[in-house]
């Protein structure tokens, strides 16, 4: 269509804190102040922005379009102003600058469960909310078996909320929210509640809502999976400003160069006495020891020794979060020369392809002399890394412990009968 | 805040959101437009009250009750204020102090839980966006739902003690008007307060505790032997004290002005002075409105 269905021009959101504008004024505070100086506390009223020594900007001059029909993805770290824009988007905050002309209605889901009693029963709740998010009693009314069916909680209908469990509760909130039906749908970080089950029904969901109903949705989550699934353009906040904008797997990438890199993601030790690991460092294919499924790696290992050692043998296992051995490999001074003389060597191994499914894993790296022979060093749980799945898009997405690794495999179908 | 007629092109309401300033007008249109949500929340405020009580629907008149039991022994038997209501009406105290509870339950709770309803429900209003002035509305609706389950008692009451409604009972649902007008005012002004005032909620008790004192609630006027033209000033500007009186004169059929403390003069001055509550209320929640997910 012609008009973008969101225009977001310069929004700035500022809180003020410190001499609390806002926050833990009271009335005998003011009182006092007018006593004082009448006119002066007037004038404060009407211009905050010139009061307050501190104001804290949670958002700065965010521009940005989003067309009919769009999904787009925002991320950024805790504190980015990812859930301050939602909110000036919802209408539940008002900007301190800026303008946003939405054109069309505006639903939000901030929270599942907003305004459910405990009290009252599934029944009871699911009107309840559902007028709260904005729908017609009619409305409701006529969508009332599906929202029913989507969460599964049939026989518990008439019984109070408070007596269901959160999975219950979670379900039944989700169902609601999913039924709406406005042009604009906000979504934050909902995918985040549930199991497993239940977040692949809300996936499945969304993928509907989007792709299938053509809803213009603006879709908040540090799941990066979801993100990439769902989206095709993304916005990066960061410290309130928008740092990255353009197609998801870029915006992506440019988030996770956001962390810090934790010094130990790298092993480092000094040598010692004894043949020592000095540095393990596991290289993969995103920045922040991230790696993704079925890309080459590499893990370099350097071990600096005193003195010769008598038929090195160095070997690393990547061990998931039970510690159980996932991948072995090892190098021997048989095969390959090292440690013959003292010095510092630096052992390089290439896995062209990492098949390891999606989960966090470390390495755990021994060195040994030959067979039988002592034992040097043994390193736990170094290098963390984690392997994702970004990118390789499968129908009903992945999930938790669907498997330990992708295997190669070819596939032949014939009729037999 | 404010939408704007549809675009021709798109057919779609643009909604603008930008920083607003000053006075705020009421969105009356938005207001229409979400007017189921206010039924669900008034409905979601009786279901919860009514759900788990013992007593039921009878919960609802037990403190009126026993405030009026309360104010009958102490102020009328005790205090011998029965006799300033003259032979006929004396031993009516109960009835003379329930026709003022009726109209006060209502506004009391407007005040109170009314005053504190924003701050109670900050998770709603910090989550999603609707009306705000539903909040308040809600509890005085809740509230309304209460007193007509206290006036089917105040009628059982009356056939008790052998009183009849005046004439001026033909005038009762202005009166009612009124009433809940002055109620939503306080509604609104008190809510818009405690929450941009952190400590006004520890005002509230304290306020409504005089105001029903100043309301001539559990005991005539007459009780002031003296009333000058001073304490006529002073009285009309409590619009609850003309409601009250309005509500005695129309329950309490053949009482003298005497007991029930009506003057037209008052009942003006609560008209005035309703209108005005009631406009200041509307617009300073309106204009606070737009703090309140930030402050809450």
């Amino acid at each position: 269509m012609s008009k973008p269905i969101i225009s977001i021009e310069n929004i700035s959101k500022a809180y003020y804190i410190g001499r609390a504008m806002d926050q833990n004024k009271t009335f005998r505070e003011t009182l006092a102040d007018i006593a004082h100086a009448p006119l002066r506390r007037l004038r404060e009223q009407a211009a905050p922005t010139t009061a307050c020594e501190e104001a804290f900007w949670a958002l700065r001059e965010v521009n940005f379009e989003v067309n009919r029909g769009e999904v787009l993805g925002l991320v950024g770290r805790n504190g980015a102003g990812k859930s301050t824009l939602l909110k000036v988007l919802s209408r539940i905050t008002e900007p301190t600058e800026g303008r946003a002309v939405l054109r069309g209605r505006v639903a939000s889901l901030l929270e599942v469960g907003t305004g459910f009693h405990p009290e009252l029963t599934g029944r009871e709740n699911i009107y309840l909310n559902g007028s709260i998010l904005g729908m017609k009693r009619s409305e409701i009314q006529r969508k009332f078996d599906q929202i029913v069916a989507f969460s599964e909680i049939e026989q518990f209908l008439d019984t109070p909320v408070k007596r269901y469990s959160s999975g219950m509760y979670v379900r039944l909130a989700f169902a609601v929210a999913a039924h709406l039906e406005p042009e604009i749908l906000i979504v934050d970080e909902v995918l985040a509640v549930g199991d497993a089950q239940f977040q692949k029904r809300c996936l499945g969901k969304m993928q509907e809502v989007t792709q299938g109903q053509g809803r213009t949705v603006i879709f908040v989550s540090h799941n990066m999976q979801a993100v990439s699934t769902l989206t095709s353009r993304c916005i990066l906040l960061r410290k309130g400003r928008i740092a990255a904008a353009g197609p998801t797997p870029e915006v992506i990438s440019k988030y996770l160069e956001d962390s810090v890199a934790a010094p130990d993601l790298i092993y480092s030790a000094p040598p010692g006495d004894e043949p020592r690991i000095t540095r393990a460092e596991i290289v993969t294919s995103e920045s922040n020891n991230v790696h993704r499924n079925c890309e080459p790696a590499r893990v370099i290992i350097e071990i600096t020794t005193p003195k010769p050692i008598n038929g090195a043998r160095l070997s690393f296992h990547a061990c998931n979060n039970l510690g159980e051995a996932m991948i072995y490999l090892w190098a021997h001074d048989g095969d390959y020369p090292m440690c013959r003389e003292p010095g510092t060597y630096r052992l390089t191994c290439t896995i062209p392809k990492l098949r390891l499914y999606q989960g966090n894993y470390t390495l755990r790296i021994h060195l040994k002399e030959y067979a039988g022979g002592r034992e040097f060093q043994q390193l736990e749980g170094i290098c963390p890394f984690e392997v994702v799945m970004y990118g390789k898009d499968r129908e009903g997405g992945w999930h938790q412990g669907m498997c330990t690794y992708l295997e190669d495999g070819a596939w032949q179908v014939e009729r037999t009968a | 805040m404010r939408p704007v007629a549809p675009a021709a092109e798109d057919f779609a309401i643009e909604t603008i959101l930008a920083p607003s300033k000053g006075w705020i007008g009421i969105n009356w249109s938005e207001l229409f437009h979400s007017r189921e949500l206010l039924y669900f929340l008034v409905w979601r405020d009786i279901k919860v009250r009514y759900k788990q009580a013992v007593l039921g629907a009878g919960w609802v008149v037990l403190q009126p009750l026993f405030n009026m039991i309360l104010f009958t022994l102490v102020f009328g038997s005790a205090a011998g204020f029965n006799k300033q209501l003259g032979r006929e009406w004396g031993p009516k105290y109960a009835v003379f102090v329930f026709a003022a509870l009726l109209p006060w339950q209502l506004f009391a709770t407007a005040l109170n839980s009314g005053g504190m309803s924003l701050l109670s429900q900050t998770n709603l209003i910090t989550k999603i966006y609707f009306p705000r002035l539903y909040v308040p509305t809600s509890v005085v609706g809740g509230a309304l739902f209460d007193m007509a389950i206290s006036m089917v008692f105040v009628i059982g009451l009356m056939a008790w003690y052998h009183v009849m409604p005046s004439i001026a009972i033909l005038f009762l649902p202005f009166l009612l008007i009124l009433t809940i007008a002055c109620s939503l005012s306080v509604a609104y002004l008190f809510s818009a307060l405690t929450i941009t005032y952190r400590d006004f909620r520890f005002l509230i008790p304290f306020i409504s505790q005089v105001w029903m004192f100043a309301s001539f609630v559990a005991f005539p006027l007459s009780v002031f032997s003296a009333i000058g033209p001073k304490t006529r000033m002073v009285l009309a500007l409590n619009p609850m004290y003309g409601i009250i009186a309005a509500w005695r004169k129309v329950l309490l059929g053949g009482a003298p002005d005497k007991i029930t403390g009506w003057d037209p003069l008052y009942l003006a001055s609560s008209i005035i002075i309703t209108t005005g509550l009631v406009l200041l209320g509307m617009f300073y929640f309106r204009r606070t409105e737009r703090r309140f997910a930030d402050i809450a």
